[in-house]
């Protein structure tokens, strides 16, 4: 009755199993058992990549840091040790680039450290998708599991979805990329590197715009959508700089996240006649924003608290009217000579590639992850305690920094011993000059050491 | 009412509700004619954007750079029917439906990935070719790349809509749509007619990406948030919707997204969006005619002759 | 204890690590559970799963973490507003078909997740952090080894439910209500009822799923609840299998050790090893569906049905097992010809009755159905004699199917009285119309294909309490008892129609012949009295028509009241006692064959004009 052709024929009714689809079935199955047989063998602990020396370059003489940063050498450095360390960032998804970058920085400080005579520090890289909690979650469980005693996070411990694996597992973790923020701070075992941006730069932004842009009378906030705790106190401490300096504050807009189309929040803002912008949002959004910013008829002073390579190219000319404040790492002129050195290595080991303040940042933390060690080995502990590190930390709470400091010293980096936020973080204000950023004034936490520049 | 904050937002709604109808149009030719799920219209609308621009860092002028993306998007879109879901559709038809869904979500993290690792996260820009001016009507503004989008995206839609009605292979279109068991009775090949729509629909997506590139920028995820406005516009036309309908049923969405800007920060466009969507939906079936289970069963066995 | 058990497990080498991911596959696999009942076996296809997830792992970790309730009363709070969650999205879902669905589910899903994102309660974007932890008589479960003590009989029991619900009545009703809706109503199930209660407890699945997933990462993020999970859930079910719960068991845990595993196998520098991994992951999925749209382990697979084949293929068959297979499925037709062949044969209209003596089963009155501007019925009186064959003939487009659509309650009528048995069934719904006695079979004869024959049949046995979850659930017995007896008589309707022997075959596979049959024996099988059959005749071959009508016969003889709609007037003749004219939408005449044969006119009418 010709039903051949007939599908349910062909699967069920005569069951005629062909060579080749047995083949693939099993194939599927052989792969499938073996993959997940493959998961079991191979030891919990070697979950971890020794970083590939990706960079086709060379490597840079590195010993004028000894007598910069202060090193010891032999047992005392940790040499022979091998130690692992965590690395908990945005390798996939829309932030990729800053997954990227900081892993560069990373490996790039792990080679050094091995050079100065430090021990191998052994990356465990893991992907946080751009910000996915369940990923972040998973790899603090993963990484605690392995009883892996330190860790380099990004995205403030992926926006607190770390924080639980941290504490569970005692894993010391510094975050480079979000820090604390308002939200995560006091966490045990957490601490963040990073000024919060924008309520650490209030005070030093504040006093820059009284002494150079007098026309500037009215400031509007305009913040990533956010919940409402995290907000709130950027809020407070605004008005706080602005009634000390004897400005208005007119209000809150919020701007979606991640978006390219900012039409309807520059509608909004056209409206309420600022004469300055203050801007919360990152990423590409400060680029999107300041292109479309510039044909909106919108006459107003733009202070933003990020500046990033890609968002200056997506925003094109438009960006030469950007203004912004936080703790930058200014490439082009490094402050002090460690600075320096990381600038010119980083070009040396990655020829293509541009450094930038989150490699900066992981490339700094890195090196304050091997004080901490020196300082446990110091006391001849267990460099894979978390506790016996935590405590480390907490002994004195500040580490040289490739940010502030002089022609002839390194600069300073001070965390809070309560809040685990910085306490001493050199910040500034910049302008766009030729599309590169040229600061403009430089002051530390709370306003501290404001200085004009330029 | 803020008469200022409505003109601009009005001005807004235009600017993407074109955008929404274009896409819509595209997406709904290949779903009311092939009845496919196809997600992986995201990789066609990144590759032309990327394309072009390649073309274009490549010293290949402006114009012929864009023809270039546009080819490849068409050209990547005909393959992805031709070796995977046809495939597909004819060894498995009762499963067709779910498992051409999957297949294009693969293919888009393969694409998008692929995207990634060979020129990075970051973003490439596409020059307009033209000094892009601010303009203004009233209290609202504009530029003047926003009128050359605007223009050019009614263009296209009405291009399809005279190809379809007005021209021979676009009859033979029509005929797939409305009946394929018919129109292969009287001699009509849907395998090509099926092709020529993919090609149709992603060259359509692909003119929202480049205008998308030059307004804004060139990622590699820039195709998932059109492609998820696509699918809805199209469904709220009415699958088997003709250009024109698609069109407008855009415009409407778009104009709604930014109206609510008036009353709701603009967190809340997406709730409003699907709010009206799910309105939509919900009461549709109240009025429907015959004409719906027919449709549906042809999407049941996504197209099958 | 817990010392022991983790020292065993070392030396099976199975660590904390493992367990961490074994977890991950339990959670998900209670959502892949849940997802395939829906979309699988209730061919519903939504979105909304990760949506009602959140509900679930919201609702829960709000709860614990705004008032620190412990996580028992949390977690059935959960499940509780994922229920509700659930049961909104399908009343709306109700009246679409299976396609709207997907679109309805995402919008529904789109704003829910949204509103969690945006209302200041549930921590924006970043999520619910503060969630209480598990704890047990006392002992706080923190580590994946003893996650796995409360994940792991929680998956147990839902498999079981899952299982249970599958395999029951409920489970073939649901999967009828994939197959064809209006055929599955016709036989009198509520399929409005069982829609919901499908969306339902699925949706609480789902939210014990989420609630699971929200505790074991100690925190409740828009992330885990986007649409790309439950774009991740929908592949695990269709790699492992639609319809099939193992295959969901193995579509989970292949999907959840793909990450790890690609992490292991793939060696590159950190910016390029994870978008590798992706791209892998990504052509696995386009591959798998390639090669298995139907998943691993498709729908009917079993341990069982497995082995069979691996069994044919190693003893390279065909071979005589399926040939007495073959053999035995017609020897019931063979039969039914027989009896046929032994029948003398029957010609009721001219038997001389008065069909005006004989009561009526079935009243039509002034019935009058208007499409937008064409009357398709236009004021049509008509009735059924009980257990009488009544003939309804007519030109195309007269409006004949129309007629047993209104009668039916598929389609309500504009006007117009219809009586089954004395009782106004005008506005009743078309199963409740089954229920009170009158089912019709259809022109494309809508058996439920992936069904087998034996369980198209047994679809239509009523009162069945394995379709009612308390009876299900509570009352394994007397449910068992009933099934076997719905069995047998499903058996019975089978043989009387010949088709005992294809019993196990898939009724997509059959051919058309065959499945009117079986549509017949379903039919019987629900005990209906009033039979409307539409176009019994056509599509049959030659040699097949007299075994049919024959059956039809039978029926007469049984009692039943029969309508028959037909184009094939020579049918009409054997078999009708009194037969309507139809045209343009009402009886221009009614008589025997003979009578109407004799008239000219509608010779002219029904042929068209010479």
């Amino acid at each position: 009755m010709g039903h051949e052709d007939n599908y349910w024929i062909r699967r069920m009714g005569s069951g005629r199993l062909t060579r080749r689809r047995f083949v693939g079935g099993a194939a599927l199955l052989g792969v499938g058992g073996a993959g997940l047989a493959l998961v079991g063998c191979g030891d919990d602990d070697s979950t971890s990549k020794t970083p590939t020396a990706a960079g086709g370059g060379g490597a840079t003489d590195v010993s004028s840091l000894k007598k910069l940063l202060d090193l010891p050498t032999g047992a005392a450095a940790g040499e022979g040790l091998t130690i692992n360390v965590g690395a908990v960032l945005a390798l996939s998804e829309s932030g990729s680039y800053y997954g990227g970058i900081m892993s560069k920085g990373i490996d790039l400080a792990v080679e050094q450290i091995k050079a100065l005579g430090g021990p191998t520090f052994k990356i465990t890289y893991k992907d946080h998708k751009s910000g996915n909690a369940e990923a972040g979650a998973a790899a603090a469980r993963e990484l605690g599991i392995a009883k892996t005693p330190l860790c380099l996070a990004s995205y403030g411990a992926d926006i607190g979805s770390m924080l639980a694996g941290i504490e569970q597992y005692k894993m010391l973790t510094l975050d480079g990329g979000g820090g604390t923020g308002t939200a995560f701070q006091k966490k045990p075992y957490f601490y963040g590197t990073r000024a919060i941006t924008p309520d650490d730069t209030f005070p030093g932004v504040y006093q820059y715009v009284t002494a150079k842009l007098p026309n500037v009378k009215k400031v509007q906030l305009v913040y990533w959508d956010l919940p409402e705790e995290l907000i709130n106190p950027s809020v407070e401490l605004l008005k706080a700089a602005l009634a000390k300096n004897k400005l208005e504050y007119l209000g809150l807009e919020k701007a979606p996240i991640g978006t390219n189309d900012f039409s309807t929040l520059l509608a909004r803002l056209k409206q309420k006649n600022a004469d300055m912008l203050h801007m919360a949002v990152y990423g590409l959004d400060p680029g999107f924003l300041m292109k479309q910013l510039d044909t909106s008829g919108i006459n107003a002073v733009v202070m933003g608290s990020e500046f990033t390579p890609d968002a200056a190219k997506v925003a094109g000319a438009s960006y030469n009217k950007y203004m912004f404040a936080y703790d930058f790492f200014d490439i082009d002129a490094p402050s002090n000579p460690w600075g320096k050195l990381f600038v010119d290595s980083f070009k040396k080991k990655y020829p293509d590639v541009v450094p930038d303040f989150y490699a900066a940042n992981f490339y700094e933390n890195m090196f304050t992850t091997w004080e901490i060690v020196r300082r446990v080995i110091a006391k001849k502990g267990d460099v894979n305690s978390g506790d016996q590190l935590n405590a480390a930390l907490q002994e004195k709470t500040v580490f040289p920094s490739v940010y502030g400091g002089d022609s002839a010293k390194a600069g300073v980096i001070a965390i809070d011993k309560d809040t685990h936020t910085v306490s001493k973080r050199s910040m500034g204000v910049f302008k766009i000059k030729d599309g590169k950023p040229a600061m403009a004034a430089s002051f530390d936490i709370g306003g501290a050491d404001f200085k004009l520049v330029g | 009412m803020d008469w200022t904050l409505f003109q601009q937002l009005f001005v807004n709604g235009i600017i993407t509700g074109s955008r929404y109808g274009a896409l819509g149009v595209g997406f709904g030719l290949i779903l009311g004619v092939t009845g496919r799920f196809h997600f992986a219209y995201s990789i066609s609308y990144v590759v032309t954007a990327y394309a072009a621009i390649i073309a274009a860092d490549h010293g290949v002028p402006l114009l012929p750079a864009l023809v270039v993306g546009l080819a490849a998007g068409a050209v990547l879109a005909m393959l992805i029917e031709g070796f995977v879901y046809r495939p597909l559709q004819s060894s498995a038809p009762t499963m067709a439906l779910l498992a051409i869904f999957i297949s294009s979500l693969g293919l888009v993290i393969v694409g998008q990935n692929l995207i990634r690792l060979e020129w990075g996260s970051r973003s490439k820009l596409l020059d307009t070719g033209f000094t892009v001016e601010g303009l203004s009507i009233g209290e609202s503004t504009f530029t003047s790349l926003d009128v050359v989008m605007v223009c050019v995206l009614w263009a296209v839609i009405l291009g399809v809509w005279a190809l379809i009605r007005f021209t021979q292979p676009g009859k033979m279109i029509s005929a797939v749509r409305v009946n394929p068991e018919m129109a292969r009775v009287v001699g009509i090949d849907s395998g090509r007619v099926y092709l020529a729509v993919f090609a149709i629909g992603s060259t359509v997506a692909g003119v929202v990406a480049l205008l998308s590139a030059m307004k804004y920028a060139a990622l590699p995820d820039m195709g998932g948030q059109p492609t998820f406005l696509a699918f809805v516009v199209a469904f709220l036309a009415g699958v088997g919707a003709g250009p024109l309908r698609a069109g407008l049923t855009g415009l409407v969405v778009g104009m709604a997204e930014s109206l609510s800007g008036l009353w709701l920060s603009s967190q809340w466009s997406p709730v409003v969006v699907f709010s009206l969507l799910f309105l939509y939906v919900a009461v549709k079936p109240l009025s429907l005619g015959v004409t719906l289970p027919t449709i549906a069963r042809r999407l049941r066995t996504a197209g099958a002759r | 204890m817990e010392l022991h058990l983790s020292g065993q497990m070392l030396l099976l080498g199975i660590g904390e690590y493992h367990l961490d991911i074994f977890n991950q596959m339990l959670i998900f696999a209670i959502l892949a559970l849940s997802l395939n009942l829906l979309i699988g076996f209730g061919g519903q296809v939504s979105v909304a799963h990760s949506a009602l997830a959140a509900a679930g792992g919201y609702g829960a970790g709000y709860l614990s973490a705004e008032y620190g309730v412990p996580y028992i009363p949390a977690a059935l709070a959960g499940v509780g507003f994922a229920v509700l969650l659930g049961t909104a999205v399908s009343i709306p879902a109700l009246r679409l078909s299976s396609d709207y669905v997907i679109l309805l589910t995402l919008s529904l899903s789109t704003v829910f997740v949204t509103l969690l994102v945006s209302l200041p309660y549930f921590g924006g974007s970043y999520g619910l952090l503060g969630i209480e932890g598990v704890s047990v008589f006392g002992n706080e479960i923190i580590r994946p080894s003893e996650f796995v003590r409360i994940l792991l009989p929680v998956l147990v029991v839902v498999f079981l439910f899952t299982w249970r619900l599958g395999q029951s009545p409920f489970g073939r009703l649901i999967k009828g209500i994939r197959e064809d809706e209006i055929a599955t109503r016709s036989l009198g199930k509520n399929i409005f009822m069982y829609k919901v209660a499908l969306f339902a407890i699925t949706s609480g699945i789902a939210g014990l799923g989420g609630v699971c997933l929200v505790y074991y990462s100690q925190l409740a993020s828009p992330t885990q609840f986007s649409f790309d999970a439950v774009t991740t859930m929908i592949a695990m079910v269709i790699i492992g299998g639609m319809g099939n719960l193992w295959g969901s068991l193995l579509g989970a845990a292949l999907v959840i050790v793909s990450r790890p595993f690609l992490e292991k196998q793939v060696n590159a520098d950190p910016e390029q090893a994870f978008l590798l991994q992706l791209v892998i992951y990504g052509t696995a999925l386009v591959a798998v569906m390639r090669l298995r749209p139907a998943g691993i382990i498709p729908e009917g697979a079993s341990i069982k049905s497995g082995l069979i084949r691996l069994n044919r293929f190693v003893t390279r068959s065909g071979g005589p097992a399926a040939q007495t297979a073959a053999e035995a499925a017609d020897a019931g037709l063979a039969a039914l010809m027989a009896r046929h062949a032994a029948r003398p044969p029957s010609r009721p209209g001219a038997s001389g009755e008065d069909i005006s003596q004989v009561e009526s089963a079935v009243e039509v009155t002034g019935l009058v159905k208007h499409f937008g501007g064409i009357r398709a019925v236009d004021g049509l009186d008509f009735r059924l004699a009980a257990g009488r064959i009544t003939g309804l003939v007519g030109p195309n487009g007269a409006g004949k199917t129309t007629v047993f659509n209104l009668i039916t309650g598929a389609i309500r009528p504009d006007a117009g009285v219809v009586r089954l048995n004395g009782v106004n069934i005008t506005n009743m719904s078309p199963h409740g119309v089954a229920r009170r006695g009158m089912v019709r079979s259809f022109q494309d004869v809508r058996t439920l294909p992936r069904l087998t024959v034996l369980q198209n049949v047994m679809l239509a046995v009523p009162g069945q309490p394995g379709e009612n979850l308390g009876s299900l659930f509570f009352r394994f017995r007397h449910t068992a008892r009933v099934e076997k007896e719905a069995r047998d008589k499903a058996m019975e309707t089978l043989r009387f129609v010949g088709m005992e022997g294809k019993l196990a075959f898939p009724a997509g596979a059959l051919s058309y012949g065959e499945q009117k049959l079986v549509a017949l024996a379903r039919m019987l099988a629900t005990g209906a009295d009033v039979l409307l059959l539409d176009e019994p005749a056509s599509g049959i071959d030659q040699s097949w028509l007299d075994p049919v009508l024959d059956v039809i016969l039978q029926l007469r003889e049984m009692g039943k009241t029969i309508c028959i709609v037909e184009h094939n007037l020579h049918v009409v003749e054997r078999l009708a006692d009194w037969v309507y004219f139809m045209e343009a939408g009402s009886v221009t005449a009614q008589g025997t064959m003979k009578d109407l044969i004799s008239q000219p006119r509608l010779a002219e009418v029904y042929f068209g004009n010479a």
